[in-house]
């Protein structure tokens, strides 16, 4: 028997040793690869729970996350074989003149741990490279980040470029240390999370896939 | 004892951090910064005879002083958050308020520049970057602030601020540009350079490359000779030069420590014993626990690189604390092994917070 429970825990502990090696077994064993996902999604998912109670720590989460990469990279030729299709893709970015990374990568490592295509454009990020990215890519969700007060100005410049290159589909989800709810809808954004857990939610509910379990 | 060979001694008036060698390091204490936060429910923050919210502290004589919480501020996510921005508050007491509550702002503001001067900074790092994203607000903030810090103590302001603009707006504000520190510039940002050579003052030079931070050893290192070659160019003298090269959490890149020690050592050689080394030492221990332990640990090893300057609190990191430590003692190995990355991800550390065994490292 497939040790799904096990799977769960290697990558809720960052095991990536353990976490690829019963992904192969449980696929070895004819286990739907869908459901082998779901076991994944849900581990980090408690990851960025108890990370939000401030249980563990940033680098727990961040290779757990890892753990969870690694797995899937095995997990996926079976996915699209079997017809499954990331849900959507989102490109995620910190905004031009901001350097700051850690925050714009936490978010985007949940985000693949909840199985979204995640194009990470890095920092420094021009509004014109944004719009590129999401019609290249066909994203669903631009994830914008800023961590100053002085360069989280710019998030409106993107916000209008999306609107004006006319990709009505693609949602704009704003975060970071200075970014508030209310500075979102000033600027039109569609969502906004204060943390990188919360952003998993956010992106969900923004392109109506929300999660009824939480 | 090791307590007793880093006993700050006197220099112009001002107590100058020595290292356990003997030479001088620089403390730009880094407190006036429009970002910090207080928690509220903590003791820092409390309500006031008249209802209002405030932030509660000691003035150098024992009196309890109350510093207002502006309506702008009260309605921001972070407070329902639980976090005041002190020093934000502060500011806007200062320019938006009426007179009681701008005579509390710069009560507070003196407060935190006599501590730090108290506790042996060199200079009074400022940044006001995130009090407004109002331009001309931000730059009515930095002369406000530098006034207030100047008349309040003797040591010296470094103009903190990612915009060049403000920079210049501390700078012609200032009583004593030729004393002042600027913080920062960069390739992508040379004209803090320019800033520097006609006040005559030093200035921090950061390994920051262009659309990015540095990767590694060799990045950091290639960024600062550019820089620094750049500051030279322009006149300033290596004595007046502070190379960051940049110090990331290793909670998120693991090798960062161990560059940023690397970087420091060459470029040490590169340049010799008049060229300062800084850096944002306390940003290394970033999403961990214990982060004394752990910057106290950094501190010395970064000294023992080649560092003799810091952006830290000179009050939470009390070098004779941070040398009279003992490098062998079990808490100061783990915390070293995960700033070396021999502890990748802090996985032992951790488990060492867990089981207790760091108990009392704040």
């Amino acid at each position: 028997m497939a040790d799904l429970d096990g799977l769960a825990a290697a990558i809720e502990a960052g095991d990536r040793g353990s976490a690829t090696g019963l992904t192969r077994e449980a696929l070895d064993e004819g286990l739907d690869p869908k459901g082998i996902l779901a076991v994944m999604t849900a581990s980090m998912r408690r990851v960025g729970d108890r990370f939000q109670r401030n249980e563990i720590y940033i680098p727990e989460m961040l290779i757990a996350a890892r753990a969870m990469k690694e797995a899937t990279v095995i997990l996926e030729p079976h996915l699209s074989k079997a017809g499954v299709r990331p849900a959507f893709t989102a490109v995620i970015g910190t905004v031009q003149g901001d350097l700051h990374d850690i925050g714009k990568s936490l978010v985007g490592m949940m985000w693949k741990g909840a199985a979204i295509e995640v194009i990470d454009l890095g920092t420094n990020v021009a509004p014109e490279r944004f719009v590129a990215a999401a019609r290249e890519h066909d994203a669903r969700v631009i994830g914008l980040s800023a961590l100053l007060t002085t360069t989280m100005v710019g998030m409106r410049d993107v916000v209008a470029a999306v609107r004006a290159a006319d990709l009505v589909d693609v949602k704009v989800i704003v975060g970071g240390a200075p970014v508030t709810a209310e500075f979102a809808s000033q600027i039109g954004a569609d969502g906004y999370a204060p943390d990188a857990a919360a952003a998993v939610e956010a992106v969900k509910a923004l392109v109506g896939l929300a999660d009824s379990a939480g | 004892m090791g307590h007793s060979h880093v006993a700050p001694g006197v220099s112009g008036g001002i107590a100058v951090h020595r290292l356990p060698g003997g030479s001088p390091f620089l403390v730009i204490g880094e407190n006036i910064h429009g970002t910090r936060v207080v928690l509220r429910g903590g003791r820092h923050v409390t309500v006031a005879p008249d209802g209002r919210e405030v932030v509660c502290y000691q003035d150098e004589r024992g009196v309890e002083r109350h510093l207002p919480i502006p309506e702008r501020l009260r309605k921001a996510a972070d407070v329902a958050a639980g976090r005041v921005k002190h020093v934000q508050a502060a500011v806007l007491a200062i320019l938006g308020g009426n007179d009681a509550d701008a005579t509390e702002g710069r009560a507070y503001l003196q407060m935190l520049a006599r501590r730090q001067a108290q506790a042996g900074a060199d200079w009074l790092d400022v940044n006001l970057d995130e009090v407004s994203t109002d331009r001309a607000l931000q730059r009515e903030s930095v002369v406000a602030v530098v006034r207030i810090v100047e008349a309040a103590v003797t040591v010296p302001v470094a103009l903190d601020s990612s915009v060049a603009e403000l920079i210049q707006a501390g700078l012609e504000a200032s009583a004593d540009p030729a004393r002042l520190l600027l913080n920062s510039a960069s390739i992508e940002r040379p004209e803090v350079l320019d800033l520097a050579a006609s006040a005559g003052c030093a200035v921090i030079v950061s390994a920051a490359g262009r659309g990015g931070l540095p990767t590694g050893v060799a990045d950091r290192v290639a960024n600062a000779e550019a820089i620094v070659e750049q500051a030279v160019r322009r006149g300033l003298d290596l004595g007046a030069i502070h190379v960051d090269p940049l110090v990331i959490p290793v909670a998120v890149e693991p090798d960062a420590g161990a560059q940023f020690l690397e970087a420091v050592a060459q470029l040490r050689a590169r340049f010799g014993p008049r060229l300062h080394l800084t850096g944002g030492l306390s940003n290394v221990s970033f999403g961990l626990p214990a982060r004394r332990l752990l910057n106290d640990t950094f501190i010395r090893m970064a000294a023992e690189a080649g560092v003799d300057s810091a952006i830290i609190d000179p009050i939470a990191a009390d070098l004779r604390r941070v040398f009279g430590r003992d490098p062998d003692a079990p808490p100061s190995r783990l915390a070293a092994d995960v700033l070396t990355g021999a502890d990748a991800y802090g996985l032992e550390y951790l488990g060492a917070f867990r089981a207790g065994a760091l108990a009392g490292e704040g």
